[in-house]
C-alpha cells in the first residue's frame, strides 16, 4: 500500500502556501498531485485519510505530554509518571494533551496540540505509590563534612486503555 | 518474534558497506565523518552500546592531503618503554613509511577512547591505492560524499583543450612569467 | 536546672557499633575481597559508591539529552536538514516535541518524522529564514551556494 503522509491539513492552511509544497511531498502514489492545487490535494488527502480512519486499518499511537514530559503511547501501554499527581487508582481519564497522532499511513501533527475532540486517549489508573529510595550523599574529603538524605518520589502508573482519531479531520479547524 | 518481524530485525542491524575516497581529503576532517559510519552514528538506531556500526574501505590514501605546512611540522610520537626510548616521526617520514598509518591514527583520535574502539577500528580498511582486493569491493554499497571538491590540476587537462580555451589577453612578447 | 536528657544526648554515640557497621557492610555486600569484608576499606567505598550516584542522576539526564541529539541529527542527515534547522523550523511552526519523542519517533517512526522535517523546511522555507550553520558535507554540484547568498544579501541590503 502506498504510504500516504499528510503533514496536516491544518499546516497548509495557515502557511497559505501558493504551491503544494508540503502536502505533494507526501502523497506518492495514491494521489497524482503535481497538476493539482493545494484546496484540492488537501482535499483529497483528508478525504483519504477519513477513509483509512473508518476502516481502522491499523493501529494508532500518540504523543501526549503528561506532567512536563512526553509520551509516546499505543494501546495497552503502561506509563510510570513521576510526581504529585492527583487523579486517584481506578480512574478513568483522558489525555488531552495531545502533539502528534498517527496511524501507518497518516500523521496528524498538532501545532501545538491536535484540535480538541479530534483524538482520545483514554487510560486508566493503576496503582498510585512510590519510586525507590534515593540516596543523596554527599562528601568532602578532608573537610568532614558529610550529608546524607533520603528521598521518595510520588509515582503514578498508568495503561492507556485506547488511542482513537475521530473520523472528523475535516471539521472544527479554526479552533487550532 | 514472527518471521517477518524476525527478518527487519537482521535487516536493521546488518552491516553495510561504505567506500570513502581520501584524494584531497583532509584526513582530520575526514575522519570524523568516516567515524561516524563506523561507530553507526548516521543511523537513528544508535546507541553506544548497541553494535550497528558499519564497515568503511578508504582508498587513495596515499594521495590526502593536509593543511598548510603541516606535512613538515606535524609529528606523531611513539614511546618504546625503555629509557631513551621516545621518538618523533614527521608527517612525510610516516607517510612516506606506511601511506595508511596518517588516516587510521586520524580515525583512532577521533573516537572516544573506550573498550569499543579498538573492534571499531577493525571495521575500518585503508588501501593506500585504488586497487581493493574484490571480495572487499564487492560488500561495497554505498559512497561516502568527500568533504572536499577534489580540483582538476592543469596537467591533467588535454592539451587541446587548453590550448582552446578563451582567453581574455595574450601575454606582452617581453613578458616575463615568474 | 538539671539537663538531664540533653546531656544524655551529647553523650549518645548513636546506635551500637554493630548496627552502624552493619549499615554499611550491607551496601557492601556485592563488593569482592577485602572491599567487602573490612569496614575500613568498605565504608571508603561505600562512600565513594553514593556520591558518584548522587552525581549520575544528574549525568544520565545529560547523557541521554546527548544520544537524543545524536540520533536526531542522523535522522535529520537522511532527509537533508540539520538538527538546528529542524528544532528552529519546528519551534516556528508551533510543533513543540521535545528531544526525547523527537529521537524516539525517528527510529520507531520514520515516515512521521519525514512529515515534520518537511514541515520544518517548508516553514523555514516560507520565513526566509537562512540556516547560517555550516552543513560541511556538501560541498556539491547541486548546492546552488551562490544564489542563497544573492538572496541573504539583498535581505539585508532592504533593511
Amino acid at each position: 500500500m502506498a504510504l500516504l503522509r499528510s503533514g496536516l491539513q491544518r499546516v497548509a492552511n495557515i502557511f497559505g502556501g501558493t504551491q503544494g509544497g508540503i502536502l505533494s511531498r507526501f502523497v506518492t502514489s495514491l494521489v497524482p498531485s503535481e497538476n493539482k492545487s493545494v484546496a484540492e490535494t488537501s482535499k483529497e488527502v483528508i478525504a483519504t485519510c477519513n477513509k483509512l480512519i473508518e476502516q481502522n486499518a491499523s493501529r494508532n499511537f500518540a504523543i501526549v505530554h503528561i506532567l512536563g514530559k512526553q509520551w509516546r503511547v499505543t494501546d495497552g501501554d503502561l506509563l510510570v509518571v513521576e510526581g504529585y499527581w492527583p487523579p486517584n487508582i481506578g480512574d478513568q481519564i483522558t489525555l488531552d494533551k495531545v502533539l502528534v497522532a498517527a496511524t501507518k499511513d497518516f500523521s496528524l501533527i498538532g501545532r501545538p496540540l491536535v484540535q480538541p475532540g479530534l483524538v482520545t486517549v483514554t487510560a486508566t489508573i493503576i496503582s498510585k505509590g512510590l519510586s525507590h529510595t534515593r540516596t543523596h550523599f554527599k562528601k568532602k574529603r578532608r573537610k568532614q563534612f558529610m550529608r546524607i538524605n533520603f528521598q521518595r518520589a510520588q509515582q503514578t502508573i498508568l495503561r492507556i486503555n485506547s488511542v482513537e482519531i475521530g473520523n472528523k479531520i475535516n471539521e472544527g479547524r479554526n479552533d487550532v | 518474534m514472527s518471521a517477518a518481524k524476525r527478518v527487519q530485525q537482521w535487516a536493521t542491524f546488518a552491516r553495510s558497506w561504505h567506500i570513502f575516497d581520501c584524494k584531497w581529503q583532509d584526513p582530520y576532517e575526514s575522519a570524523h565523518v568516516i567515524k561516524k559510519y563506523l561507530m553507526g552514528m548516521h543511523k537513528p538506531i544508535y546507541h553506544p552500546m548497541n553494535d550497528c556500526g558499519d564497515v568503511v574501505v578508504c582508498i587513495n590514501s596515499r594521495e590526502i592531503a593536509l593543511r598548510g605546512d603541516e606535512w613538515r611540522k606535524r609529528a606523531y610520537f611513539h614511546h618504546t618503554g625503555y629509557p631513551g626510548g621516545a621518538s618523533w616521526t614527521l608527517a612525510w617520514e610516516l607517510h612516506n613509511k606506511d601511506p595508511t598509518m596518517i588516516i587510521k591514527k586520524a580515525v583512532y583520535r577521533a573516537m572516544t577512547g573506550n573498550l569499543q574502539r579498538r573492534h571499531t577500528m577493525q571495521r575500518l580498511f585503508i588501501y593506500p591505492g585504488e586497487n581493493v582486493p574484490e571480495d572487499v569491493l564487492q560488500n561495497v554499497t554505498n559512497q561516502i560524499r568527500q568533504i572536499r571538491y577534489v580540483p582538476k590540476r592543469l596537467d591533467h587537462i588535454p592539451e587541446e583543450e587548453v590550448k582552446n580555451y578563451p582567453k581574455v589577453m595574450e601575454y606582452p612578447e617581453d613578458f616575463v612569467v615568474k | 536546672m538539671v539537663f538531664l536528657s540533653v546531656i544524655n544526648w551529647a553523650r549518645c554515640r548513636g546506635p551500637d557499633e554493630f548496627w552502624r557497621k552493619r549499615r554499611v557492610f550491607r551496601l557492601a555486600a556485592h563488593y569482592i575481597g577485602r572491599r567487602r569484608n573490612c569496614y575500613s576499606i568498605a565504608v571508603r567505598n561505600v562512600h565513594r559508591a553514593l556520591v558518584y550516584a548522587t552525581k549520575a542522576r544528574k549525568l544520565k539526564k545529560e547523557d541521554m539529552k546527548s544520544l537524543w541529539d545524536v540520533r536526531i541529527t542522523a535522522a535529520c542527515e537522511q532527509h537533508n536538514i540539520t538538527l538546528f534547522s529542524l528544532r528552529e523550523g519546528l519551534d516556528r511552526a508551533n510543533i513543540m516535541l521535545d528531544r526525547k519523542s523527537l529521537s524516539d519517533l525517528a527510529s520507531w517512526e520514520p515516515k512521521t518524522f519525514e512529515a515534520l522535517a518537511a514541515v520544518a523546511k517548508y516553514k523555514l522555507e516560507t520565513d526566509r529564514f537562512i540556516d547560517g550553520q555550516d552543513k560541511c558535507h556538501p560541498t556539491g554540484i547541486n548546492l546552488n551556494l551562490k544564489d542563497v547568498m544573492l538572496e541573504a544579501w539583498l535581505n539585508e541590503k532592504k533593511k
